[in-house]
């Protein structure tokens, strides 16, 4: 009980260094031109799936909300209506997650399932914090086909992945 | 081509699909033609217009005569006093929930029913 400095243990580690895997591929996404706003690919959470995959869903939320926070401070996007959109889309995406990791799905439908929540969360909080016009609803088809492709080039890129790591076994602990 | 691994996969990927396929038809389509114009002038009363009916109007607003042309259930301006012409080059409105802004002039053309939102209109 004396003890008053906060000990790292390696879960810790751990999810630092996914976070700032997570974080190097949200920067460099970042600077990608993007058509709408909310439109990207949202590779970083292909890290967010792995991390589920190997150390359990209480890690990946660890790694994809402290990505959003790090992220948006780094692009200085911390508060502003960009980081909401983000942080709802992240919390979304993990709720989501947390209900179907259960069911038979591999990475490749996480990442499909995630992808289509996080614009859908994405997309609400737009509507119902910042843009509270009917018309907006003209852009959600558009949107949601960008998450259906998006959702499946992260599944086929993380089910690449996972398939390497089998083959060719890297420490994770 | 990759669509899956599981059988759970490949059936999302198909309910997914035709889920946001069919956002299309539900959230694009059933765009009714309007059957009235409104058009209001800073805050006065807006006054309505039949769509149905060939007619010019000219509107007086805050730094000129904006002039609107009504066809064949389109309305559209097609004169105005502003400098950027912005009003005149939007075209022709057709559906119901259609608005011009003419700021400068502050004439705003808006299209109202043919989703029966009303049962009568008086003048």
């Amino acid at each position: 009980m004396n003890n008053k400095t906060l000990k790292t243990d390696r879960h810790d580690l751990r999810i630092v260094w996914l976070t700032s895997l997570a974080i190097t591929i949200y920067v460099v996404e970042a600077t990608l031109p993007s058509p709408l706003p909310g439109v990207k690919p949202g590779l970083a959470n292909i890290v967010t799936l792995f991390t589920l995959y190997y150390f359990g869903f209480s890690s990946a939320v660890w790694v994809s909300l402290l990505r959003v926070l790090a992220g948006s401070l780094l692009l200085g996007t911390f508060l502003s209506p960009a980081f909401f959109l983000s942080l709802s889309g992240a919390c979304c995406s993990l709720l989501v997650l947390a209900l179907t990791r259960k069911l038979p799905l591999s990475l490749f439908g996480l990442s499909l399932l995630a992808s289509l929540a996080h614009m859908l969360g994405q997309f609400f909080t737009a509507y119902f914090l910042f843009i509270p016009h009917s018309g907006l609803f003209h852009l959600l088809p558009i949107l949601m086909t960008a998450a259906l492709v998006f959702g499946l080039v992260s599944g086929t890129i993380a089910h690449a992945t996972l398939k390497q790591l089998k083959t060719k076994p890297i420490s994770l602990s | 081509m990759f669509w899956g691994e599981t059988l759970a996969d490949r059936l999302l990927v198909i309910l997914a699909t035709f889920s946001v396929l069919s956002l299309y038809p539900l959230l694009w389509g059933g765009q009714k033609p309007a059957s009235h114009a409104l058009i209001q002038v800073q805050k006065e009363e807006p006054r309505s217009a039949s769509l149905q009916h060939r007619q010019l109007l000219r509107i007086d607003g805050k730094i000129g005569t904006s002039t609107i042309e009504i066809k064949d259930g389109f309305a559209r301006f097609i004169d105005s006093p502003c400098r950027s012409k912005v009003c005149i080059h939007y075209g022709w409105l057709k559906h119901s929930g259609e608005v011009i802004a003419c700021l400068p002039n502050s004439v705003t053309l808006s299209l109202v029913g043919g989703d029966s939102r009303f049962d009568s209109i008086n003048f």
